[in-house]
Order: C-alpha cells, then structure tokens, then sequence
C-alpha cells in the first residue's frame, strides 16, 4: 500500500540526490573552521569514508524494493520494536529539517534581512515547501536536474571568475596537522551532508527503475553532489587562504570578492539564490520524508492533511533547537556527527543485520 | 477538484496578505540612506579613542551648480566624531545625519599615520564581524592625517575614495604592490610571522592644489607602524612578492640613459634549509626586455649598448631587491612573508623556526638570480647617435 | 469565501443545465409523407424570415411528381442548385413506367442529382440543421425521406497572411474563419490516412462544427479520449470562437499560465499535431485550438524551425531570457534598491540615487504607476485603428514618459526598466497573459521581502508549473523528461530530433528511423 503514487525516474533521482548534497555548500563552514586549507583532503576522505553507508543503504534497498524504512523496521523487527525504531528515525527526519531551516533562516537573516523577524521568513518558506510537499514526490523531485545544473553553472563560472584571486600557495602546507583534525573533519563531512543521503531510504519506492540499477544512479547522483562540494571547497581555499577559518560563510564571502571590473562584481547575489533553491530542494525532501515517516507509522491512507501541522512543527522546533548560532557550530562539529553517526550507519547496518539473521526478503517473495 | 482549487486559491490569496500585511522590516528606500564611500580613522590626543571619520556621497544636488568648478568638494559629506570603537563611532555619527548610514559601498579605509602608529589592528575586527562591510575595501595609511586625505579632491573623480579605487585599479596594471584589500590585511596578519603591509597615500602640493599620490608602504608589526618603504624600496618588495606584471627599468650610468620596459616576467621563489641549518631564500626572475627609451650611448655598437643595459638591468632589479630585504632587516619585520614560505615548504621544522623567528630572521639569506631577455628594440633598432653596425 | 460561493455556483450551474429541457428535441420526429404538411412545418419552424427560400417544383415525364427545395439565400451557391439540382430533375424526362410506386430519393440521388454530397435523412432536426448551415433540403410528395444537399457557398475571407504570427521565412497562410478551409489547410500539409478528423455539433444555438485533428498512433489515445468527452459534456447554446472552447476544456481556469495553445497558422499546427498534439478546429474562428499545451510552446515560434539550428537556439535562449527579463526587470530592480543596495555596482548606486532623490513615492508606488500606465496604453493602441493606436503610442511612451520623469513624478531609471519589461515581453506573446500578472505578484513580494521574496516567488512558479498537468501531460515536460531537451532552450538540427516530444506522442515516437547527419557521416 503506498500513499504517495508519483514515480521517480533514474536520472531524475541522480540529480535529485546531487541537488540533495549540494545543498550543503552553506555548511561547509562546520569543517573549513577546522581543517583550514586542508578541507578538500579531508572532503574526499570523508567522501570515501561514507561508501560504507552508501553500499547499507543500497543494499536495503535492493532487498527491500518497494518498502520504505517504516516498513522495512516494521517487517525486520516486527511491529513493535520496528515502531520505536520508526519513532526514533522519525525524531531524526525532523531535527534535521528543523536545522536545515533554521540554517536557512540564520543565512538570510545574515545576509540581507537583519530586522525581518526569522518567524516570517521560515513562515513563508515552509509553507512554499508544504505547498510543494502536499503534490508528492513528483512535484519536489521535479526540477532536481535544474537545479543540480543551476547549481554546477554557479560553481564553475563563479571558479572561473576568481580565478585571478586564486593561489596554489594557500594549500600549503599540506597534511601538517593534529592527526585528529582529520579524523574529526572527515567525520563531520561523512555525517553532515554525505551520510544525509540516508533520507532515500523513505523514498525509494517511488523509483521507477529495476532495483538493480538502483545503486548506480544513486553513486552517481552522490559522486555529482560530491565533485561539486569538492569544488566549492577547494575554489573557496584557493581564493580566501588563511582566511576561510575566521568565516562563517565562506562560499558567500568568495563570491563578494569577485570583481573583474567595477561592473561585474558584487554578484553574491547569485549564491544567494541559488541556495535558496537548493536549500529549498532539500527542506522539501527533509519534510517530505518526515511527514511520510508520520503517515506510515500511523498506517494513514493519506499524507496531505498531515503536511501543514508538521510544517508548523518543524519551525517551533527549530525556533528552540539551538539558543545561538555558536551553540549550532559547536554542536555541529563536535556532538551532531556522533548522534547523526548511530542513525546514519548504525541503525541501518544493524537492520541489515538482523535482516539477514532473519532471512527476511526471501521469507518475503515466500508470501508474495 | 473543487477542493483542490479552493486550496490553490486560498494559499494564492493568503501569501500576498502576509507579504503585505507583514510589512516590510528591512526596506529602506534609496532616499532614506547614507552611501558611505570612504572611512578615516585618526588618533586623538585621548589614548583610547579613535577620531572616526565618514565620507558620504552627496546625492541631492540643489546645492551645487556646473558653473562653480570641479574642483570644490561638493560631491561628498564628511562627518567625524570621537569614539572608542568603530560601531560606537557609527552610532555617534547616524545622529547627525538625516539618513541611515550604509556602509556596503564602502570603497576604502584611511588610517592616519599617528593612528597606525598606535596599532591598526583592534579595528580591523569590526570590518571583518559587521556583515556591511565588505572584504575588497581596500586599506590605506595616511602620510599625515586620514581626514585631510578625505576632505581633498582629486581631478578627474570629485570624490576621494572613487578617485583612489580607480587609481589603484590604474597601478594595478603594472604592479598589484598598492592594491591591499581587507581581507588580504586579515591574511597578513593572521600569519604567523609576516609584517603585515599598507599602502601610503599622501598629499603633495602643485601649484597651489594638493595632489594625491600613492607613495611606498607602510610596514607594521603587532604593535603598529614600524617603518616606511620608499619608492625603491616598494619596488624590491614588488619584485620579491611577484606582484609586477610590467615595468620599467630605468638605467642611468656613464656611457647614457635608458628606459627598459620588462614584461612577461616569470618569478620564483624558493626557500631552502642547508645542512648548517641556515635560512636560504632563492629568488628567480626571468623577463622580457622591451628597450623603450635610449639617450647618450654615443658611438657605441648596438650589440654593446644591449649588452650594458641588460647587464645595467639586472643590477638595478637587484639593488632594488636587497635595499628592500637590507630594510626588512633593519626593521626586523618580514614583510616579505619569508617565514610563511618557510611555514609552507617545510611544516615540520616550523615550529622551531616559528619561535626563534625573530632571530632567525636577521640570519636569512636571499641570493637573486635574474635573467633578462632582449626580444624587442621599439620601432627602430638604432639610435639617432649609435654608431652603424659594420 | 468568494471563491467556494463561485465554485458552489458554477456546479449548481452545470447542473442545472443538464436537467434542462432540450431546445431540438420537439424536432426529433419523421417527416411527414404528404409535402404540403412538410413544407407547413418547415414554415411554422423557421417562420418567415425572408432569406428562407422555399422553392416548389413538379418533375416527370408527365410532371407526376412535385417536390420543394429549401434553402436559405446566402448561404447556398445558386449557381449549383440551378445546374445540380433543379435542371438535372426538371429536365429528366425519362422517368420509367410506374415509377411512382418505385420512386425513391435513391433513384435521385444516385443518378440525378449531379452533387457529390448529399445524405438521406428522414427526421426534421437533421433536415434543419442541414438547411440552416447552407446545404439544400429536396422533398418530394409521397415520400417519408428527404434529402440534404451539400450547396454551401457563401462570401468568404480569403486565405491571407496571418496578423498575429508573422513570419520572415516559411509559409504566409492562415486560417481564416471558414471551416472547410481550415480543415483543409490541415489536410493539404499532412496527406496521411492516418491523419484522423472527427466531427461534431456543439452549441444548442449555434450548432457550431467542431472538428479534432490528430494522427492515429501518434496522439496519445487517453489524451483523445479525455479531449472527446470534454468536448461533449459541453452543452451551451453559443460556441463564438475557440476562445469559448478552450475555456469549456481547460484543465486550469484559475491557472496564470495557458494550458492550450493556438495557432492561426497551419504549418504550426500541422507540426504540433505531428508532435502527437490534437487540433479542434472551431467553425467561425480563424485560431485552431491544440491540447495539451506545453510550457515550451510559448517559445517556440514557427520560424525557429525554418531557419538553422544556430541561430535558431540563440533566438529560443534570448525568449527565456526576455520572458525572464519581462517579469523579473521590474520587480528585480525594486528589490535592489529597496533592500540590496549593495548589489549595485557603486557608480551605478550614485545614478540611481540622484534620479531617486527627486522623487517623492516609494519604489513600489512608482513601479506600479509605470506599470499600469504602460498596460492602459498598450490596450488604448491594441483596439485602436492602427494610425491612432501609433499616435497614441507616441504621446504614452515618448511625451508621458519623458514628462513624468521631469516632472519628477518617476524616476528614469525606473522608467527604463519598465520600458526593458514592456518590450521583453513582447517577444513571448503567448504568455502575455501569465507575464502580466507574475510581474504585479512579483513586485508587491520584492517590495515585502526583497531578494528573498523574490526567490520564493520564483520557486512558487515552479512549484504552480509542475503541479499542472494539462490532460494528464506535465506542462513542463520539458523539465521532466530529459529527451525534450533536442527542443527546449535550445532546437537542435532537424536530422538529430529523431524523436517526438515524450510525453505527447504515443506508439509512433519516431521522426526519422536513424541518426544520419545530412553530409553521411556518422
């Protein structure tokens, strides 16, 4: 029984899952503090760290096609323990949409809205998202290849524009900290945005293509999103230096410096935007998948009357998650990889686990 | 159906209502803001406080006529107030004007000589932490006081700090030395060892009008200003920063004059440890030589008089080198980011470097080595007083 | 609400009409043997308009028979009922022996009557139908059947260039309102058996013919069948002009964005029905309808396929961008001067500044007075003769707007912008309609909220955009399935779109078998 009928094409979920890291171009500041100039190490380390996961949750999903996570839990540890581990995804879908719109909030509130209160403006967003989110997944996966596009046009003008700013020499010295810095950078960027990508889990039934292919078109989205970190990452080195550890948005900061005549310069505007629609993208898959997450352990026969009033949630709960944005770095780099750890890798290897302890999916075509 | 729509209309009436019933918090029409073009910080007699100056850019224009001349600063505003920190200043300064000071389109920042002197630094946080100031302002120290750099005008641009954006956009062409933007200034400084460097502007008198001009660098240390690079020596600091894109050589000894235009240049900077633990920085510089102006050289070959101005050539770059590594020496600042090369190249014996740094640094050595490349004469090849080649 | 006091209305509405007793069912009878009875009826029916010709005859050998011919004067060709109708049967003199009792309107029309459509039919509302829309009614005393003879020939336009779509290269006719020469410009550019028309009488008044167009195999059946049933639960009594269809089939009424698109010309709807669209051809109007409408289509313009592809991609990226610029100049403009000051490059804030200084309204107030004066003139020169509507463009856009600006009322540049956004959109005339209103919606947001307003706007266009979905196909199509992309910002050669557009075609997705570029090589 599935509540949301829209169907997902494989290209279109490549893009949807690039779009999806893409998004956190605006939380590169969690590791740029730390590692300094060797942030683009420590992105491909933590990049291949998370093939690990990546290969989890490719592999429920190749057991478990057409089942979401809810009911993955539900047939894997039976409906009681299942539920309580549904609850506890659930808790973790909504406290990352809650930080990802409160990230939102605080980058506009930065930028250009000093005095608006962050009610209104997250207000007015989430209700743009539940409008998305009531049409289903086809409507907020729609417009992932444009937005993906969008985003790699951005990126590669905007290298191309500091290119007369950028300097070999602010990657030096190379590989000449604490050991542990590494560890801990390649940590947080494994959790913070790569190992997200577990979200899919609540969507992959809605994928038209053969459980098979799945796996590709998922590394492939997850290798795009991750090039285009990558990129980001070094372009921002390469242009500000020293100086990414002191900002809190270095990406926006690289943009501001551009100026190759008096003309063209001051166009952060176009980060601006094309965050908002990135960040957009990824709210709306976050909320999506929270409110489907509700609807299944509930066993709803429809999701829409639900949209709302989890909209409203989620922003409460984001207005009290953290008291100041130091608490939300902090946290970021230090606490949140952990937690986010044991729900990223943990919880989904044990589901395998005991899945395969089980004989689950055979006992399934059984019945079928 | 029906419903569907009705929930489609009823979010396309609610958003307009909250867009407009909302209000709009952060709109500020043009007419109600103060553009801000230039900052001045200068000392006062009081140790803690800075005297804050602001250049506005004067919009309404019911006050200035076209017949009263170009030359009177009529195009800007310039407001000062004592404080003790930049965003008091600010506060201080948005009581008297009529409209909100917006600080975004900030093109430079002047400190006064007897301010740099005292330290610059406490105040370079507030430009960085303030989200409306932006990191490409550029950074200036005044040869005197910052207010009368911004009360001047200059010929072509009425006001002082479009005038010296564009100016320094012009030297740019040739040589970035002038050009230090915040965010390089917070570069600077954060780096270990490096001294960080500023440009000076300062006035000039001709002809009863006062000029401004871009003359040398001012070197600081964690304390404040240190010392000055004149004109030569801004020149060896262009050159071992690589920051020339083209220049002239100008050659004057015996035999005659000669201007060499060096372009193409290609800079290399590599810096050494020996066995004795001694500090070595090798300097490559390889260019191309345009001869562009030729006076004397009588009765000599033209293969002769090449052969003296490259010789001449490369003995004029490498003066200009080492008065300007003899300077940093004398002011025991290393302005040339030496260390941070030594930091790059060699991270594992860096901190040792790092904390005897200041001794080591009077022991660094710098051997040149520069290679000139004749590949152009101009529209003739001989002089009007060169003697014909047989 | 308003709005559910209007939906409630429109179903009871629609409701009701279905109760409602039909006008032709009293006509639903057969004629009647006696002529005199037949020709009384006729009479009582169409009363006595005088363009009603009722025209009574005998014939035979012996002039045993009589027999009448109705038409309406004006609408038949004369010319042929006289040479077709009326001397063929007057003249024939060799009626067999007995024919009375074997006389049938078979025997006329089949070897008397030298026309070639003529159809048997023994109720009167066929006869009526056929007599008011020009063809000729022959009774015959004695006989329960009657015949319709296809006489229409009235004054009609001619087939000229259309106004609306010209072209510099291609094909110049255009449809005009009759509608046996629109179907037959269609058919004229398609000769393929498979290009289906279906006919049908819509209009309890008008009886207005219809006709959808489509190829078999390439149009996709559930789109057709949807169109087919939408088109007979209409049941209205006037049909004017497409327009009124297009309105009784949309998906979207209350949707900024068009749903359906038309054509005057028939090349664009030969090529979009070869893309698997359908056309409705509406008797009386000159505008063939064609469902579904994809966002797309509002760029492409006939000539981009005539001209090369180079050119032709440089022009479809400039509509983007002009559609862009014709909603977002003025809004974007609002928003930078009134929250992002810093974005302006610092001499251009100077300008901008002064020219605001001299102005008393806020930004938005000012926007909104060029705007709407803009609109009113753009309709003054619309309905407008053209010399006047030039003189009018003249006095609003040179003197109005020169004299607003020193009067000091707007700002130039201000006017500038509004001029940048009037002319863009004129190069995307089929989204007049949604540009007008995007740009009003997008200036109170940018005046509210700024770039961030903006932002949100622009994502609730797209969010509108993907919701629709115009007879089950996504409006934008284009977005969704990557193979549309050979025909969307940019059009690739003709020999390398081998197939239709994805969502719209059905079994027959080929263009051309293989990936040949012209030159043979690979």
């Amino acid at each position: 029984m599935k509540i949301d009928k829209g169907k997902i094409s494989g290209i279109q979920f490549m893009f949807t899952v690039a779009c999806f890291l893409q998004s956190s171009s605006l939380l590169t500041s969690f590791f740029t503090s730390i590692t300094k100039q060797d942030s683009w190490i420590v992105t491909i380390l933590g990049f291949i760290v998370s093939i690990p996961s990546l290969l989890i949750y490719t592999y429920i999903m190749k057991i478990f096609p057409d089942k979401n996570l809810v009911e993955v839990n539900d047939i894997v540890f039976g409906p009681i323990i299942g539920k309580l581990f549904s609850i506890v995804y659930l808790w973790f879908f909504m406290t990352l949409s809650s930080l990802n719109i409160k990230d939102l909030g605080d980058f506009v509130h930065k930028t250009t809205m000093q005095k608006t209160p962050a009610i209104i403006i997250l207000g007015i967003f989430m209700l743009l998202c539940a409008w998305a989110v009531r049409n289903g997944i086809e409507v907020v996966t729609r417009y992932s290849m444009f937005f993906t596009l969008i985003a790699i046009f951005i990126v590669i003008s905007t290298s191309f524009l500091t290119m007369n700013q950028m300097k070999i020499d602010n990657f030096l010295p190379m590989l000449n900290q604490p050991r542990m810095i590494y560890i801990q950078g390649a940590h947080i960027i494994s959790t913070i945005p790569f190992g997200e990508v577990m979200v899919f889990l609540m969507i992959h039934p809605n994928l038209e293509i053969e459980p098979k292919q799945r796996r590709k078109y998922y590394t492939y989205g997850f290798i795009i999103g991750g090039l285009t970190l990558l990129t980001i990452v070094i372009r921002d080195t390469a242009v500000l230096g020293n100086t990414i550890k002191i900002f809190a948005l270095p990406p926006f900061e690289t943009l501001r410096l551009i100026s190759i005549y008096s003309g063209l310069s001051r166009i952060e505007v176009l980060f601006a935007v094309s965050l908002i629609m990135l960040m957009f993208f990824k709210i709306c898959i976050l909320y999506y998948v929270t409110v489907m997450s509700i609807a299944y352990i509930f066993n709803l026969k429809s999701f829409k009357s639900l949209v709302i009033s989890v909209g409203i949630i989620i922003i409460m709960y984001s207005f009290s998650i953290y008291p100041s944005i130091i608490v939300h770095m902090n946290s970021a780099s230090k606490t949140a990889p952990f937690q986010w750890f044991m729900f990223e890798t943990i919880l989904p290897f044990i589901t395998i686990i005991v899945a395969k302890i089980r004989k689950l999916p055979k006992l399934k075509k059984g019945m079928i | 159906m029906v419903i569907k729509k009705l929930i489609l209309f009823k979010i396309i009436v609610i958003i307009p209502i909250t867009f407009i019933l909302t209000g709009c918090w952060d709109n500020k029409e043009l007419d109600t803001i103060s553009i801000v073009t230039g900052v001045g910080i200068d000392a006062t007699e009081d140790e803690d406080k800075i005297e804050f100056i602001l250049q506005i850019e004067r919009v309404s224009q019911h006050n200035t006529s076209p017949l009263e001349g170009a030359n009177t600063n009529d195009s800007s505003i310039i407001l000062e107030t004592e404080a003790k920190g930049i965003l008091s200043a600010i506060e201080k300064l948005q009581k008297q004007v009529t409209r909100d000071l917006f600080m975004h389109h900030n093109q430079a920042v002047i400190f006064g000589k007897e301010q740099a002197e005292k330290g610059i630094k406490p105040y370079i946080d507030a430009f960085l932490r303030q989200q409306d100031m932006r990191m490409e302002t550029l950074v200036f120290v005044a040869e005197g006081k910052a207010k009368d750099i911004l009360h001047n005008s200059m010929e072509q641009d009425s006001a002082f700090s479009s005038g010296i954006t564009r100016m320094v956009d012009a030297t740019n062409r040739y040589s970035e030395s002038y050009s230090v933007r915040v965010l390089d200034l917070v570069s600077m400084i954060i780096e270990e060892t490096t001294a960080p460097t500023i440009p000076i502007v300062r006035l000039e008198e001709h002809e009863k009008e006062l000029r401004l001009l871009l003359s040398g660098l001012a070197i600081f240390n964690d304390g404040g200003l240190i010392g000055q690079l004149n004109e030569i020596e801004t020149r060896g600091y262009t050159w071992i920063m690589d920051k020339f894109k083209t220049t002239f050589i100008e050659i004057d000894i015996e035999e005659g004059f000669s201007n060499l235009n060096i372009s193409n240049i290609k800079y290399n900077l590599e810096p050494e440890i020996n066995n004795e633990n001694k500090l070595i920085i090798s300097l490559e510089i390889i260019g191309d030589i345009v001869i562009s102006e030729i006076q004397g050289f009588d009765n000599m070959t033209v293969k002769a008089v090449t052969d003296t101005l490259l010789e001449e050539g490369k003995k004029v770059i490498n003066r200009e080198i080492q008065t300007c590594f003899n300077k940093s020496k004398e002011l025991n600042a290393d302005f040339l980011r030496f260390g941070e090369e030594f930091h790059k190249k060699f991270p594992k014996q860096w901190e040792e470097i790092k904390n005897n740094w200041n001794d080591m640094y009077q022991e660094v050595e710098l051997s040149t080595k520069i290679e000139l490349n004749l590949i152009d004469t101009g529209k003739i090849v001989n002089s009007l007083n060169m003697k014909e080649e047989n | 609400m308003l709005f559910s006091y209007i939906m409630k209305k429109i179903v009871l509405w629609q409701h009701y009409n279905k109760e409602e007793h039909h006008d032709a069912d009293y006509l639903e009878k057969d004629i009647s043997m006696s002529l005199a009875e037949n020709i009384e009826f006729f009479r009582l029916i169409l009363g006595d308009s005088n363009d009603i010709k009722i025209h009574e005859f005998i014939f035979g050998s012996n002039c045993e028979f009589s027999g009448v011919l109705i038409y309406i004067d004006g609408l038949v060709d004369n010319l042929e009922i006289t040479e077709s109708i009326l001397k063929p049967i007057i003249l024939n003199k060799n009626f067999e022996e007995n024919a009375i009792e074997n006389f049938t309107m078979m025997n006329l029309k089949k070897s008397i009557i030298c026309l070639g459509d003529i159809t048997e039919s023994s109720i009167y509302s066929n006869l009526f139908e056929g007599c008011l829309s020009g063809n000729t009614i022959l009774l015959v005393d004695g006989l329960s059947t009657g015949l319709v003879i296809s006489t229409k020939g009235w004054e009609k336009r001619s087939v000229t260039e259309p106004q609306t779509e010209s072209v510099v290269r291609g094909p110049r006719e255009g449809f005009t309102e009759d509608f046996r020469t629109n179907t037959s410009l269609i058919r004229r550019r398609i000769k393929s058996p498979k290009l289906k028309m279906e006919n049908m009488i819509i209009g309890r008044k008008t009886y207005t013919n219809i006709c959808i167009a489509y190829i078999e195999g390439v149009a996709k059946p559930e789109v057709l069948q949807t169109l087919r049933n939408r088109l007979r639960a209409i049941d209205v009594d006037s049909i004017m002009d497409s327009g009124y269809i297009e309105q009784y089939i949309e998906d979207y009424p209350f949707s900024i964005f068009p749903t359906i698109g038309y054509s005057e010309k028939p090349d664009v709807i030969a090529a979009k029905i070869l893309e698997g669209r359908i056309a409705v051809v509406v008797d009386g109007s000159p505008f063939v309808l064609t469902v579904p409408m994809l966002f797309v289509e509002s760029f492409q313009s006939a000539e981009d396929y005539y001209v090369r592809p180079i050119y032709a991609s440089l022009i479809r990226l400039m509509r983007f961008f002009a559609y862009f610029i014709a909603i977002y100049a003025v809004p974007g403009f609002i928003a930078l001067t009134t929250f992002h000051q810093e974005l302006i490059p610092t001499t251009l804030l100077f300008t901008v500044a002064k020219a605001r200084e001299a102005t008393p309204f806020p930004a938005i107030i000012e926007a909104l007075i060029m705007v709407i004066s803009f609109e009113i003139l753009r309709e003054a020169g619309l309905r407008l003769p053209r010399p006047v509507g030039q003189a009018i463009s003249i006095v609003g856009a040179l003197i109005m707007g020169d004299a607003a600006v020193s009067a000091g009322i707007v700002g130039a540049p201000m006017v500038i912008t509004v001029a940048i956004g009037a002319v863009s959109e004129f190069i995307i005339p089929d989204q007049g309609d949604s540009i007008s209103i995007l740009r009003i919606i997008m200036m109170f947001l940018a005046s509210a909220l700024g770039g961030f307003g903006l932002s949100v706007g622009f994502l609730g266009v797209l969010i509108h955009l993907a919701i629709l979905e115009p007879f089950g196909i996504p409006y934008f199509a284009s977005v969704k399935f990557s193979r549309d992309q050979q025909d969307s910002f940019v059009r690739l050669p003709l020999w390398v779109m081998e197939d239709r557009p994805k969502g719209l075609s059905y079994i027959d997705e080929k263009r051309k078998k293989t990936f040949i570029p012209p030159n043979g090589k690979k």
